[in-house]
């Protein structure tokens, strides 16, 4: 079984600021970390590893300075890793990157399950995983929260609006999972060691993925972005309420019956 | 069941050749106040029995709190024994979710409690705190007192009674988790680029003493990170506050009010490292303040339960720190005063559940207290 | 195979995808409705409404009265669950068929997933779980706010080819009241799949009546400092007549489900009054709570950020105000009573 994990690698959301001025975002000094949501979907792929056996290669589509990434996937069991960089794919949106990814994987040939995070923690659009499984052609279970394969079949339990579904296709197919249905295994830190040492990442490019500038990236992006706002918040009173327990209690009774129209 | 001699060899050598002292007899097992079975994990690593002992989750209820050492008739080196068998737990794979996950945080954000790398140092909100120039005495802050609310107060106050001392030091501008749960989680991989950053991080303040606020740093510097390279003198803060108090640098004043406290031991400071009498002194310094003694106190005192990793694993029955709690009341004293971080969470926590009118406090809140300095919050 | 971006042709109708699951209408798919109608009055278009199901024709009629001109009605047993495969199969066409300028689809779970596999084939570009949607009336250009980076910012985008495609994010927009009059027909179309069209078999589906706090009057949200227990802002909630909410951390722990999540990635809501116990209040929360009317917020840290986005501030252990506040509440209703 060969399992493939598109993962991204975001900057940590609590470090960017949003500059007033140039409304733009200041991503200077920004450190970067996995997707949480694509840890689990690693930690999904080792986990179907460990109970069937198979291999998972580790994937993402980024600059150089993303390698150390997949070293930390190669650290945590990935067998291998492949970085898609090329200058032309930068600023793509959902469906120049899913292009890229579905490419990639096309390249690889063979594969039986692709695992994604649910979304991302910057652009959080959550629609790569379905447009990378329709690019492939193939079937897709999104937001899994217990992924299994039994008898060349993806069995997977999905949350829906409400409550949940338990699904079933045919490999090869794509399954997104949701933030936080597994717990991540800690890297192993010699094996780490040995991967930044010893192992190579494949990279590929625009050519060897048989691109054309105007295909991927920014050129080959179908959305725009015209301006960043600051979300609007409407002003509040910020009013303190103190006393004791009981005396706010009954401050607070007060608000709230006058709150009421 | 197999039997594994090499694993046997292993806990062996790790518990300095004592291992096989043990001859059973029980008294570990009976003192201990988180259920450990620490004669059948001990008889077991004599026999060798390394996937029944790594098995075992009551492995992790151990907060390594050393009061089985205490009665030991063999000196048995019983808490590197567990220790031991924690890193080949690790190794297999055995280790509590919530553990794990602790790890991620200190790897991604330089602590085990989920708080943001870019958030360490909002503590030092108001106060100008040295974090770039070089200074005679390095304060090493740790994640729990950088990070909870309650803690932060502590982190203030002794913060401002160096500064009105006139004290010349520094906090690391970038601190790092000194690695207290990783190591005690039997994780060494990780430990060793941890605590070798930290290293050099050290070397590059320029001090020539680190003082800690919490007994678990203090312990990883003194005893864990000396067998990776070599760091400047670790002292816990009442140490380093006592010595001031010898030398006349510190008077407290009056204690407005009074108070009837009764100070408890932190394991890591106490049974650890034998620090008992400083923290009393500051104590017993301070005008106002009448001083008693639990039942159970120095090198018999009751462990909260914190530390081993015991803030991240749940136990089964009571939290040893709702005893203590009650123990710190019937002693009449309005307030348990104590020098560890994990101990305040522990005691504020358990003192809400049993419902026991007792205050927490930590030392350097009350000397703050009795030198007028006002360390904002709580 | 996926399609190509061609240059389609600009197109004129606004295109909205409805979405049912044991024949029960999702609430978004209403609120995108009565958008769809608000646009498409602007621009003197119609609004032609998708529905894909089984039975579900009682919908269909439902539908008619919120705002849409046409429904479009695809009824097959193939059709019962809603699966991407199946569902794109017989919406591709109709859609190139149609050849709208806009299509809006619900962000559900399901919405999603189609949205994005509809914009693939159709070589469109997609804005996601747009938090507003404004159209420029001489080019017919869409612009939706797409929320980012933790819901702080918010991106103004638009797209660059036709169709224009975009999903809504639940709780933003408000359905039309049902109508008597302007009333849409239904249009039932031929579904021509077969079983081999249907990818993904649903072996089992379990919906709770969970309650929609989108659309909840007063409401009491729980974050990380109740330490992850629900049953004091639970009691409050009752004492209120509330919905209970969650931040996001406690879903992600597992403690409440995703229905209850309010913020950037789950829901907003637009209340009365809401209650905020114990939650720091970042960004991504605060977008959440931006339209409620009333905020009162309790938190143990005094220097929490939630404090900048509430109206009424109280700095205090919960544990200890909630049950005073739950004791008042219910005294105070015994006066009335």
């Amino acid at each position: 079984m060969k399992y493939v994990v598109c993962l991204k690698v975001t900057p940590k959301v609590e470090q960017i600021r949003f500059d007033e001025v140039t409304k733009a975002v200041a991503r200077e000094g920004v450190e970067n970390e996995i997707n949480d949501a694509d840890k689990n979907a690693l930690e999904a792929a080792l986990l179907l590893k460990d109970k069937h056996g198979g291999s998972v290669t580790a994937m993402t589509m980024g600059p150089p300075s993303f390698d150390p990434f997949l070293k930390l996937a190669v650290a945590m069991g990935a067998d291998d890793a492949i970085l898609l960089s090329d200058r032309g794919f930068a600023m793509a949106d959902t469906y120049a990157t899913s292009r890229v990814l579905a490419a990639a994987l096309k390249k690889l040939q063979e594969y039986d399950l692709v695992l994604c995070g649910e979304a991302s923690s910057d652009g959080s659009t959550e629609q790569v995983p379905a447009s990378i499984a329709e690019w492939l052609g193939i079937p897709r279970v999104t937001y899994a929260i217990e992924v299994e394969v039994k008898d060349s079949k993806l069995v997977a339990k999905r949350s829906i609006e409400g409550g949940y579904e338990v699904v079933e296709t045919e490999l090869p197919a794509l399954v997104s999972v949701e933030l936080g249905c597994n717990a991540p295994r800690f890297p192993d830190f010699r094996r780490k060691r040995w991967a930044e040492k010893e192992y190579k990442s494949t990279v590929w490019g625009m050519t060897e993925l048989g691109f054309s500038p105007d295909e991927v990236g920014l050129k080959g992006s179908l959305t725009s972005v015209e301006e960043l706002r600051k979300m609007a918040s409407p002003a509040r009173k910020a009013e303190a309420v103190t006393g004791t327990s009981r005396e706010v209690a009954a401050k607070l009774v007060q608000i709230i019956n006058a709150s009421r129209h | 069941m197999k039997l594994e001699p090499s694993f046997t060899q292993r806990v062996e050598s790790a518990s300095d050749d004592k291992l096989s002292l043990c001859y059973q007899c029980g008294t570990c097992t009976a003192v201990c106040p988180a259920g450990v079975p620490i004669r059948s994990l001990i008889r077991g690593s004599q026999l060798g029995v390394r996937e029944s002992v790594i098995g075992d989750h009551r492995l992790w209820y151990c907060a390594t709190c050393k009061l089985c050492e205490v009665g030991c008739p063999r000196g048995v080196k019983i808490t590197d024994t567990i220790h031991a068998l924690r890193v080949a737990a690790y190794e297999g794979k055995k280790v509590p979710q919530k553990l794990e996950s602790a790890l991620w945080g200190v790897y991604e954000d330089a602590n085990p409690w989920g708080g943001k790398k870019a958030d360490r140092g909002k503590w030092a909100e108001g106060l100008s705190i040295n974090t770039d120039k070089p200074a005679k005495y390095l304060l090493y802050v740790g994640c729990a007192s950088s990070f909870d609310p309650r803690l932060q107060h502590v982190t203030r106050s002794l913060a401002s009674i160096l500064g009105k001392v006139g004290v010349d030091f520094s906090v690391l501008g970038g601190e790092s988790c000194c690695g207290d749960v990783v190591y005690q989680m039997g994780e060494e991989a990780f430990l060793e680029e941890l605590v070798q950053a930290n290293i050099q991080s050290f070397a590059k303040s320029g001090a020539e003493a680190i003082i800690a606020v919490s007994p678990h740093c203090f312990n990883m510097f003194r005893s864990v990170y000396p067998k990776y390279g070599s760091i400047p003198t670790a002292l816990h803060y009442t140490e380093f506050l006592a010595g001031l108090l010898d030398k006349g640098s510190l008077s407290p004043g009056r204690l407005d009010g009074g108070a009837a406290v009764t100070y408890h031991d932190p394991c890591y400071l106490g049974r650890y490292h034998g620090v008992y009498e400083e923290p009393r002194k500051l104590l017993e310094s301070i005008p106002g303040v009448e001083l008693s003694e639990m039942g159970d106190s120095k090198a018999n005192a009751l462990c909260c339960g914190g530390g081993g990793g015991g803030m991240w694993v749940d136990q089964e029955g009571e939290r040893p720190s709702m005893h203590r709690v009650k123990q710190a009341a019937d002693t009449g004293a309005s307030q348990i005063v104590t020098s560890c971080p994990y101990c305040i969470q522990n005691f504020e926590d358990s003192a809400k559940t049993a419902g026991v009118s007792l205050g927490v406090m930590d030392v350097s809140e009350v000397i703050a207290r009795a030198l007028g300095l006002d360390a904002g919050g709580v | 195979m996926a399609a190509q971006a061609q240059q389609r042709e600009k197109g004129k109708d606004i295109l909205v995808f409805l979405e049912q699951t044991d024949g029960v209408l999702e609430g978004v798919s209403l609120e995108v409705l009565g958008k769809a109608r608000e646009i498409a009055d602007r621009l003197g278009v119609s609004v032609v409404a998708l529905l894909l199901g089984h039975d579900v024709s009682g919908i269909a009629d439902e539908a008619t009265k919120r705002g849409a001109d046409v429904i479009l009605l695809a009824d097959s047993p193939l059709l019962k669950d809603c699966t991407v495969e199946a569902y794109l199969k017989v919406l591709l066409p109709l859609v190139i068929e149609r050849n709208p300028a806009i299509v809006l689809i619900g962000g559900t779970h399901n919405g999603t997933s189609l949205a994005a596999s509809l914009a693939v084939r159709l070589g469109a570009g997609l804005m996601a779980h747009v938090v507003d949607l404004d159209v420029d009336k001489e080019t017919g250009t869409l612009f939706g706010s797409v929320p980012g980076f933790g819901g702080s910012i918010v991106a103004v985008c638009k797209c660059k080819k036709w169709p224009q495609m975009a999903t809504v994010r639940p709780g933003v927009f408000k359905p039309l009241p049902p109508r008597d009059s302007g009333i849409g027909r239904v249009e039932p179309v031929e579904v021509n799949i077969t079983e081999a069209d249907v990818k993904c078999r649903v072996l089992e589906r379990s919906i709770t009546k969970t309650e929609d706090i989108s659309r909840a009057e007063r409401i009491v949200i729980a974050g990380l400092g109740t330490k992850g227990d629900l049953v004091l802002p639970q009691k409050l909630a009752q004492a209120l007549g509330a919905s209970l909410g969650v931040s996001r951390p406690l879903a992600d722990k597992r403690l409440a489900p995703r229905e209850r999540v309010v913020g950037a990635t789950g829901y907003g809501v637009n209340a009365e009054l809401a209650i905020v116990a114990g939650v720091s209040g970042a960004a991504h929360f605060v977008s959440g709570i931006r339209d409620a009317k009333t905020v009162i917020a309790i938190n143990s840290d005094p220097n929490a950020q939630i404090f900048k986005h509430a109206d009424y501030c109280v700095t205090g252990n919960l544990f200890e105000i909630v049950p005073e506040l739950i004791s008042a509440l219910q005294a105070s209703k015994g006066m009335d009573g």
